[in-house]
């Protein structure tokens, strides 16, 4: 094979391997236009793309691409031409209307590469008037190492052939040695001339540390912070209100940024100093007032409440103690309103911390306006009432009251059951309107209810006691109940119960429909008596020891041996 | 890319400087060993392993000497402050024989490989003839040519050197600066006009702009000498935004940053577009009132920015310096901030390089211009008060005593423009356009001049400064003669 002949083939395998990475290159651009970067078949196409490079480069090339408005060129031949009129499907068109001239891709390409490559392609692929960025410069923002391009700047500019004429602000100049003239009549310069100490403005070892620190703080900057005073002082001095609103939309999309990163301090900061500026305005500029409240309605609007989801529920990284203590101190500032949109988040955290704090901050809101919990307490999910119900368990006002008792008769058991509790913290003597739970068909309630009247004398429940047992409502639950109402009678009750439990030991004949509940109903009495522990209650169990009937005799000895130890 | 271009651009000086060494040190050795001398052999070693790296990459080099600098390709060489005594003895040695320039062709050297000590010796001679004036320099790559080295060239050097930038790379330069004034006009045009405005085209300016002050272009630094009486404050943002990002590469703020603070020098003064023309161009001093209205143009920069079509994140990152650029490092100045805390570095650097442009710019009201040396004389004296210390060291550091743009009247009488500042290996004085008067109130190019030269009988400097101005003073545009 001649020399010749061995270019030509090399020539024709270096054609064949650009055209395939064209190829390839058109069905990824397509493809990221069809799927997510992480479907299997984009992953899947950028990898032959790096291949098919790969491939190219053994031969020690680089895949220089030139850029047409319809055309992709390879070495000043046409490789793609362009035929559809679609402007999103035109790859050429696209590089070429951002003013690209070429793309190169070089040896050692990797596959992060491309694919970010072809994410700008398709960031960019459409373009607005007003764009706020293009390719070019997501390109150069992207800094690849191993994609370069040639870009022009494609809009018209008046060529700067001449620069600006300047007129001599003194005379022209005719001689030098007007100069000259000129120079006898000024002053010394400044230490520039001959033996300038150039130490002067020579740094020093610790001034060269010193810079290195300043710009790796700038290079690390968080402009969080910074922009906020910035924007204050700025909102502060505007007296229209169009600037104003304009300053205002900033600071609402800061405040959301805030939250979004977990930049609670920043966000309770915002609204602190917000706070004293809606006092600050509303003396002095009363037009100002309806837009700041507007921008606290913005603070606490859905689109707060998802941004607080995404930071503390979806990126569920641990929260710091100082980041929650920023969090529990910015739901303080957040309008009632907030309550029913981060009350579900109780629910979906896992953090035990996040979820008092949670509970703290939605607390403080409901203490402020109740009526978001009237919206909570319909909630379908169990879990977010239960919760709800303990929030309110702990705010004060008869209204809360009203909502608890409302709950006592939720149909979950769980919530009844934290209804009741609430409810026993916050008034433990009031038991007349939840003295209805003794017949609720969870155990654990009627349990609860009852060992809450059995912990002192409360003379409130010695007559509902009195009357549940005497009609005998209690005996449908069982021995255990029975017991337990007798048993709570007698802690709770005083003297005025012995001649009914006299009455129940002695004569009353408790044999009626539940006649297996009989010598139940009579321990119960004894029992209760036992507790009571007054002298005319101990004498009707003496009584009753010696009763000729002999059940009622062998209960009696047993309680008071149990109590008296005879 | 940039970063593997830097890195293969590294790589390349740093050949290149070894073998400006190797073949600096075969002269000397030459002058005392024979040819099989081990020394010698070494050299020659060095020097072709050197070749041969370089070739891998590149097969041609060309290694300049131009106004005390040494250039490899169109890049400026850089190298440490512990390098520069050396490698300035090296370029003081070439200059001295009258070389400008070294163009190797790799390919025909490289393949001798039996001969190479021969074919560079016979190199070393021709050099070490012209040291001796056995052999004008400009002969040199004559003999070159009949000795068969076909693999180098030796370029003389001209009497006078022309500012020797190629055509397309001034036309660059020039572009950049068109293209930022306009973007600037026209966002500026559309916030009057109450539009929003994107600023698509700034940002592809700025980005533009990060890589001219990268490839460290000293016509970059020639631009934000151009004044005007007319659209003062679209020449001046552009002007501060070359300064500072020239000032943010010499501290070697990465690109990004640079970036950005180049929008801020852009986008700095936006607020200006409220002050009513009355009050900005009004001859003399302003009222207490319209200093107050003049005042608020920092803070209403800022509050444009929000205005601007561009993501939050970047408007946040854009707002801080120009609410600063008036502030001052001691917290005076204006706007009043409630906060008190230190100004932020890019507000720092906005605050130094507003005022000098500031103070280096004629008005329309103004009778009297400073020149750019006493400007950084006087800004000197608000270090540490004004002025953020470390960054003004900086600053004037970058410029020089006298920075490019300069007119500097010399005791002979010549006058001229400076045209860039003294490099690492001679830092006294810098190189000087001349300019010609002619008698119309004009001027015509002369030649270029390089202010460290010394007499080499007295060791005196052949020309001194007497005074400096600004060019303004005399209607002269140092950009139109620099480019």
């Amino acid at each position: 094979m001649s020399v010749i002949e061995n270019e030509m083939e090399q020539l024709s395998d270096a054609d064949r391997a650009a055209r395939k990475v064209m190829t390839l290159m058109l069905l990824t651009f397509k493809n990221f236009t069809l799927y997510p970067e992480n479907h299997t078949i984009c992953i899947n196409c950028i990898r032959k793309l790096r291949d098919a490079l790969h491939d190219f480069f053994s031969a020690g090339a680089t895949f220089k691409c030139g850029v047409e408005q319809d055309r992709l060129l390879f070495q000043g031949e046409p490789l793609y031409q362009h035929a559809g009129e679609t402007p999103g499907e035109n790859l050429p068109g696209i590089l070429y209307r951002d003013g690209l001239r070429w793309i190169t891709f070089h040896p050692d390409i990797e596959v992060f590469e491309l694919n970010r490559f072809f994410n700008i392609l398709q960031a960019y692929r459409f373009l607005d008037d007003e764009p706020e960025g293009d390719l070019v410069t997501a390109l150069w923002e992207a800094d690849l190492d191993h994609i370069g391009y040639d870009a022009v700047l494609y809009w018209e500019v008046e060529p700067l052939s001449r620069f600006p004429s300047l007129d001599p602000v003194g005379q022209p100049l005719q001689e030098t040695r007007e100069l000259m003239e000129i120079s006898e009549h000024q002053g010394p310069q400044w230490p520039g001339e001959g033996s300038a100490p150039m130490v002067l403005w020579q740094l020093n070892e610790e001034e060269i540390d010193r810079l290195q620190r300043m710009i790796a703080q700038e290079e690390a900057w968080d402009a969080t912070h910074d922009v906020l005073n910035v924007l204050l002082d700025i909102l502060e001095e505007q007296h229209e209100p169009e600037d104003f609103s304009v300053v205002l939309e900033f600071l609402e999309e800061e405040y959301l940024n805030g939250l979004g990163h977990r930049e609670f301090d920043f966000s309770a900061r915002l609204i602190t100093q917000m706070e004293r500026i809606r006092q600050q305005f509303a003396m002095d500029h009363s037009w100002a007032v309806a837009h700041l409240n507007a921008f606290f309605q913005k603070i606490s609007s859905v689109e707060a409440a998802e941004a607080i989801r995404r930071s503390l529920i979806a990126d569920a990284g641990p929260l710091s103690d100082a980041s929650l203590k920023a969090f529990k101190e910015l739901l303080h500032h957040l309008s009632p309103d907030m309550a029913p949109l981060l009350a579900p988040m109780m629910v979906e955290t896992r953090s035990p911390k996040l979820q008092r704090a949670l509970m703290e901050g939605i607390a403080s809101l409901l203490n402020r306006n109740l009526e978001p919990a009237e919206r909570l307490l319909k909630s379908e999910s169990e879990a977010l009432v239960r919760m709800t119900v303990h929030i309110l368990g702990y705010l004060k006002g008869e209204s809360v009251n009203r909502l608890l008792l409302r709950m006592t008769r939720h149909s979950a058991a769980g919530v009844r059951k934290q209804a009741l509790k609430s409810l026993i913290r916050r008034s433990p003597d009031r038991v007349e309107s939840i003295f209805f739970l003794i017949d609720d068909p969870d155990v654990s309630i009627r349990r609860l209810l009852l060992n809450h009247l059995r912990k002192r004398r409360l003379a409130s429940a010695e007559p509902l006691l009195v009357d549940y047992l005497e009609t005998e409502r209690c005996v449908p639950h069982g021995r255990e109940h029975i017991l337990a109402c007798f048993s709570a009678l007698g802690d709770c009750a005083s003297s005025s119960a012995v001649p009914f439990l006299r009455e129940t030991l002695l004569n009353r004949l408790w044999s009626g429909l539940f006649g297996g509940n009989h010598a139940h109903i009579k321990e119960g009495a004894a029992r209760a008596l036992a507790a009571l522990n007054l002298e005319e209650a101990r004498e009707v169990l003496q009584t009753a020891s010696r009763s000729l009937a002999p059940h009622i005799r062998r209960i009696s000895r047993m309680v008071m041996k149990e109590r008296y130890g005879r | 890319m940039a970063d593997k271009y830097a890195e293969e651009t590294g790589r390349r000086h740093d050949l290149a400087a070894a073998l400006l060494k190797a073949l600096f040190k075969l002269i000397q050795a030459a002058k005392i060993h024979r040819r099989t001398n081990s020394l010698i052999l070494e050299g020659a070693g060095q020097f072709r392993r050197r070749a041969e790296e370089l070739a891998r990459t590149e097969s041609t080099l060309s290694i300049r000497f131009r106004r005390n600098r040494i250039f490899v390709e169109e890049d400026r060489l850089s190298f440490s402050r512990d390098a520069a005594r050396h490698m300035g003895t090296l370029y003081r040695y070439f200059e001295s024989l009258g070389i400008q320039e070294f163009r190797f062709d790799w390919g025909p050297y490289l393949p001798a490989e039996t001969a190479d000590c021969d074919r560079v010796m016979t190199l070393v001679r021709l050099i070490a003839d012209a040291e001796q004036n056995a052999v004008p320099v400009d002969q040199v790559s004559a003999r070159c040519k009949e000795a068969a080295l076909d693999w180098v060239e030796i370029v003389p050097r001209t009497r006078s050197q022309p500012v020797d930038y190629t055509p397309e790379r001034k036309e660059r330069v020039r572009n950049t600066y068109a293209y930022a004034l306009d973007s600037v006009q026209e966002v500026v045009s559309k916030l009057s006009g109450q539009r929003r405005v994107g600023i698509n085209k700034t940002i592809r300016i700025a980005q533009d702009m990060v890589d001219l002050v990268m490839s460290d272009d000293p016509l970059f630094m020639v631009l934000s000498t151009i004044r005007t009486h007319d659209d003062y404050t679209y020449h001046h943002s552009v002007n501060v935004a070359i300064l500072a990002m020239c000032l943010g590469k010499r501290v070697n703020l990465s690109k990004h940053s640079l970036e950005r603070l180049g929008l801020c020098g852009m986008l700095h003064d936006l607020g200006k577009v409220e002050v009513p023309l009355d009050i900005l161009n009004k001859p003399g001093k302003l009222t207490r009132d319209e200093f107050e209205i003049m005042k608020r143009h920092s803070l209403d920069s800022a509050r444009l920015i929000l205005k601007l079509r561009a993501p939050r994140d970047r408007k946040a990152k854009l707002l801080l310096p120009p609410f600063e650029h008036h502030q001052k490092y001691d917290l005076s100045g204006y706007p009043r901030s409630k906060r008190k805390k230190k100004m932020s570095f890019f507000g720092s650097i906005l605050s130094i390089v507003d005022v000098y442009d500031a103070i280096t710019s004629p008005r329309v009201y103004r009778k009297t211009v400073m020149s750019p040396d006493r400007a950084l004389g006087i800004m000197l004296e608000g270090m540490g008060s004004d002025f953020e210390p470390i960054l003004l060291k900086v600053f004037i550091n970058m410029l020089g005593v006298y920075p490019v743009g300069t007119l500097l009247l010399l005791d002979d009488g010549d006058m001229g423009l400076v045209m860039e500042k003294p490099s690492e290996l001679d830092e006294e004085r810098p190189w000087m356009l001349q300019l010609i008067p002619d008698r119309k109130g004009g001027f015509s190019r002369g030649e270029a001049m390089n202010l460290s030269a010394r007499n080499p009988k007295t060791g005196d400097y052949r020309k001194n400064i007497v005074n400096s101005f600004h060019p303004s003073v005399f209607g002269i545009q140092p950009a139109d003669y620099l480019f």
